[in-house]
């Protein structure tokens, strides 16, 4: 026997698998009648996937193809100075401070084009 | 052989069938367990790769009669599923510390493969290039012809040749080392 036998032989009894599991894969080949139930439970996380991607992508493409609400009132801070500015010149923004317990500062409050 | 009366010639070409193909199944599981464990370092996936390469075997002799030469046929789908096997193990172990998925419970296999050499020699056959790893498994270990495993790893004569020898070397080299 060569040196590079002796080698291959040590390897091939140093991986010799244990009788009991050979067997058994031998028998559960030799009995499946359907190799085709595995590569479809193969494909299950794969379609799982897809179907997640394909969602996400039809609710983005809807949130982001739709118009954003126009904006109704503006509020700017000036200097510690709060100006609430709306687009409808009919009505007052802000009534009375009556409510309030205590004053915060000042509130400017300008109808229509601050021009 | 003496055929017993009542037997029809395709009653008994059935039954060789059946028995050339369960002698062909026995014979290659070990062989193929011993391929793919040297493959992956990991008894668990040598079982799975072994288990698939012998049901697409079992099924195309059923189907459509055996393969041209089903040691090549079984070896090179092993090869393919212990590939897929480890990639897929490589790829979900940051998810399992993710999730803290405890590890499974060691198989009596893995704990056979627990024994300090047996680990240190699957740890060393990780060292080794791919391509020569499974150029040693299948030509020195299983002792297949070279035209044969030239043939399942898709290259020339002469690469599969200085496949061999080198892993066989480094191999040696690894081993020689102090643990």
């Amino acid at each position: 026997m060569t040196p590079d036998e002796l080698f291959d032989q040590h390897l091939r009894e140093a991986l010799a698998p244990p009788p009991e599991p050979t067997e058994r894969i031998a028998l559960r080949a030799l009995t499946t009648s359907d190799v085709h139930a595995p590569r479809l439970r193969r494909l299950v996380p794969a379609g799982s996937m897809v179907a997640l991607l394909t969602a996400a992508a039809i609710f983005f493409s809807l949130q982001l193809g739709r118009p954003r609400p126009g904006a109704v009132v503006s509020i700017v801070n000036l200097d510690g100075m709060v100006i609430a500015t709306s687009k409808e010149e009919q009505r007052p923004l802000v009534l009375s401070g009556g409510g309030e317990r205590q004053s915060s500062g000042i509130i400017l409050v300008r109808h229509g084009d601050p021009q | 052989m003496a055929i017993p009366k009542g037997v029809t010639d395709a009653a008994l070409r059935v039954h060789l069938h059946q028995m050339h193909l369960d002698d062909t199944v026995r014979d290659l599981a070990p062989r193929l367990l011993r391929f793919t464990l040297g493959q992956t370092g990991d008894a668990a996936l040598a079982e799975e790769a072994t288990q698939e390469a012998l049901t697409a075997l079992v099924q195309r002799w059923r189907k459509q009669g055996p393969p041209e030469c089903p040691d090549a046929f079984a070896f090179a789908i092993a090869r393919r599923r212990a590939f897929r096997l480890r990639l897929k193990r490589r790829l979900l172990a940051p998810l399992q510390v993710l999730f803290d998925r405890p590890s499974p419970e060691p198989s009596p296999e893995d704990q056979a493969a627990s024994r300090d050499g047996h680990r240190r020699l699957l740890a060393a056959l990780r060292r080794l290039a791919p391509g020569d790893r499974e150029a040693l498994l299948l030509v020195g270990v299983e002792g297949m012809e070279l035209s044969r495993g030239a043939e399942i790893l898709g290259v020339s004569l002469s690469a599969i040749k200085m496949r061999v020898h080198r892993a066989r070397k480094r191999l040696a080299r690894i081993l020689e080392e102090p643990a």
